[in-house]
């Protein structure tokens, strides 16, 4: 496997390098047919400038990358940009452009679209956001992945652009909708305990290997949902890391739910009479 | 052979077995009991220490000092610690900051600017101790200067042939941010690009629009004379948006009729709302700010990181990465520390860190050592300088050459303080 990076730092930025010209070049590099990896990092000013123009040149320079199975587009962290602030675009043409594609990580959410998905190879479908939208859920929900095995996906909070309920939410775990699904992850979501209590009799649990409810509100709600169901205690993996559990509740789970990660246990906060609790990505 | 007592341009430094080092600092606390340790396993005298209490409770330094065991007429080494954590010595550097003590203020960098709110002397001593409360910065500093410059005054007087571990104006220079910016870039020393002129950066607005047309949308704020995590913004705008993140542990508790209260809690929040952050903004750019670009930070695990790498006596020494969980890397509450060598950075970015770290002490030659913060682009690998701290030697649980920060020194100016003078260059040894 090979695998390229390509960002663009702020001088670089500054100076006007462009994210387009750093692919043409790679395009142009012998290297490029065997490439199997490649991530696109910052492209300098992530939060003024979208990846409109990046996924056109790679739709344009697609037949140089023949061997490209993984693509992430905006690897990047709070150092170059907000990732509430990461804009996006329509990356739907890229599903068309790369057939042999395996897997597409996507970081950011502000205008991202989807549009209609089909990809009959694409295994796996992580998006790393703040917040998701739900046009972008509708069109997992009717998306034709028939190989997806792995579905990642941060919900986030409202603040950051996670517009929907806990139906949009749940309609991209359909039974059936994906059937080679094994992971699935809805997490890093303000509304955790609605999602571990709508999933937890769902048949979708009985092909998974995990089930990612990771980096969100969980808190004691929530957890009493999954211990009272039968197919969340024959799932071989449970992550549950950062959450907000009581204590006793933290052990509870550990011992009854011995394939269950809970670790990162987070501290509610309490001001004004009210509780308050944040994902990971959205503190 | 015979040992020459000629003063070559290196032996600067008084003999370290012979010349007694009197330490202005805390009577007791973990940097002058640190010294103390190691000066008695390395079988050198203890160390003399005049406590800043006594100084500022208007006691000759002379007199402090022989009171303390110097013997007369013998021209000490001296050394200042950290005046901090001490509410006592906070309160009266303060106090001597105010109005009815001014008398030019010769070691104040940017002495044009006035304080905001100054407090009469009365009031300034009737401050009462509230821990995390930032108590009047610009006033506290101002009342530092007129210290440093009169200990540096006196000890003249008393002593003409005085030398200091950090001369009083170098150390003045190290804590005000933007006066040691200047300082670094004057020497050509690699900085984070400066938003604008400290003295156009008025508040809120100013720094806007400074951001604005520099297109610099991220930056640093500081209070000119922090330390620490204390006083700090990593602050940035969207400029499609309008949208602005300040990430601080700076808290405000805002009143109509008097000025507010501000603190420094021990999270790191990010504050999206306009008034809150106009509020911190403002306070900074009262009391003094410096404001410079936010360097993209090389990370480990996706934490951002820098490193305090220490120089003494002209070598680098103890070095230290800080991994933080927040932009702000200094924090120490949240912070975790590896090595350099669990840190990720390349050999070439660890080796262009400590040389950029020399050469900080190169623009201060009058001045032994300090901590240096370093932060390393993640593109680039390149160094930029972050902060020098005088006192920034007290690294816990470090070991360089097999020693400990205080005994590493020691042993430096033992080397260089020789007195088979010489020695530096290789030449004549006894």
């Amino acid at each position: 496997m090979t695998e390229i990076k390509l960002e663009i730092g702020y001088e670089e930025y500054e100076n006007g390098q462009k994210m387009e010209t750093l692919i043409e070049e790679l395009a142009e590099k012998p290297e490029a047919e065997q490439l199997s990896s490649l991530i696109i990092g910052s492209w300098g000013g992530a939060y003024e400038d979208s990846s409109e123009s990046i996924a056109a040149e790679l739709v344009r320079l697609k037949d140089r990358f023949p061997a490209l199975r993984s693509l992430f587009i905006g690897d990047m962290d709070s150092e170059e940009c907000e990732v509430s602030w990461i804009m996006q675009s329509d990356l739907n043409p890229l599903f068309a452009a790369f057939p042999e594609l395996r897997s597409l990580t996507i970081k950011g959410s502000t205008d991202l679209a989807l549009g209609e998905v089909k990809h009959a190879k694409l295994e796996e479908l992580t998006i790393i956001c703040g917040g998701l939208g739900k046009s972008v859920l509708a069109s997992i929900a009717s998306a034709e992945l028939p190989a997806l095995k792995k579905l990642e996906l941060y919900i986030g909070i409202d603040n950051y652009g996670f517009d929907g309920d806990i139906e949009d939410v749940m309609s991209v775990a359909k039974p059936g909708l994906f059937p080679n699904l094994v992971y699935l992850g809805l997490k890093d979501s303000e509304i955790q305990d609605e999602i571990a209590a709508a999933i937890a009799q769902s048949d979708i649990l009985d092909n998974l290997e995990t089930l990612d409810l990771s980096e969100g509100t969980l808190s004691d709600e929530g957890a009493e949902a999954l211990l009272a169901s039968e197919k969340v205690r024959r799932l071989p993996k449970l992550d549950l890391h950062y959450h907000f559990m009581s204590e006793a509740m933290t052990r509870r789970v550990a011992t009854e739910l011995p394939n269950a990660d809970v670790s990162d246990r987070q501290e509610t906060e309490k001001y004004d009479g009210e509780e308050y609790r944040y994902p990971a990505l959205t503190e | 052979m015979i040992v020459q007592h000629v003063e070559s341009p290196f032996s600067r430094f008084p003999d370290a077995r012979h010349t007694p080092l009197l330490l202005i600092a805390h009577a007791d606390g973990e940097r002058t009991e640190g010294l103390r340790r190691s000066r008695l396993s390395l079988g050198l005298p203890e160390p003399i220490i005049v406590p800043y209490e006594q100084l500022l409770a208007g006691i000759p330094l002379h007199e402090a000092a022989e009171r303390a065991g110097l013997p007369t007429g013998i021209a000490p080494f001296i050394r200042l610690d950290a005046p901090g954590e001490h509410f006592g010595v906070e309160r009266a550097l303060i106090a001597l900051g105010s109005p009815q003590r001014d008398d030019g203020d010769a070691l104040l960098p940017l002495r044009e600017r006035r304080d905001p709110y100054r407090l009469s002397e009365q009031a300034a001593l009737s401050l009462g101790e509230q821990p995390v409360r930032l108590m009047h910065p610009s006033q506290w500093f101002r009342g530092f200067c007129r210290l440093l410059d009169r200990i540096r005054t006196e000890a003249a007087e008393a002593w003409p042939q005085v030398r200091f571990w950090h001369d009083p104006a170098d150390i003045a220079t190290m804590f005000d941010k933007r006066a040691c910016h200047r300082r670094l870039s004057a020497a050509g020393v690699k900085v984070p690009a400066l938003l604008a002129e400290p003295e156009t950066l008025t508040g809120y607005e100013a720094v806007r629009e400074a951001m604005f047309n520099k297109r610099m949308h991220r930056v640093f704020l500081k209070l000119a004379f922090g330390s620490g995590a204390s006083g700090i913004i990593a602050y940035q705008i969207n400029p499609r948006t309008g949208a602005e993140i300040a990430t601080t542990t700076m808290g405000a508790e805002v009143y109509v009729q008097r000025p507010g209260i501000f603190y420094n809690s021990k999270k790191v929040r990010s504050l999206t709302d306009s008034e809150q952050i106009r509020t911190l903004i403002g306070y900074l750019c009262g009391h003094g700010v410096h404001a410079e670009r936010w360097i993209p930070k090389a990370s480990l695990n996706g934490r951002p990181l820098d490193l305090r790498q220490l120089v003494a006596f002209g070598e680098a020494g103890h070095a230290v990465v800080r991994v933080g969980e927040s932009p702000i890397t200094n924090l120490h509450l949240r912070s975790q520390r590896v090595s350099p060598a669990e840190s990720g950075l390349s050999h070439e970015a660890l080796t262009a860190a400590k040389n950029e770290a020399l050469a900080v002490m190169r623009a201060f030659p009058a001045s032994s050592s300090a901590g240096i913060d370093v932060l390393t682009d993640r593109q680039t690998g390149q160094p930029y300088i972050a902060d020098v701290n005088p006192f920034g030697d007290l690294l816990r649980r470090v070991r360089h050459e097999g020693l400990d920060p205080y005994d590493w020194e020691m042993k430096r100016w033992m080397e260089v303080g020789a007195d088979t003078t010489g020695s530096l260059q290789g030449g004549t040894q006894a």
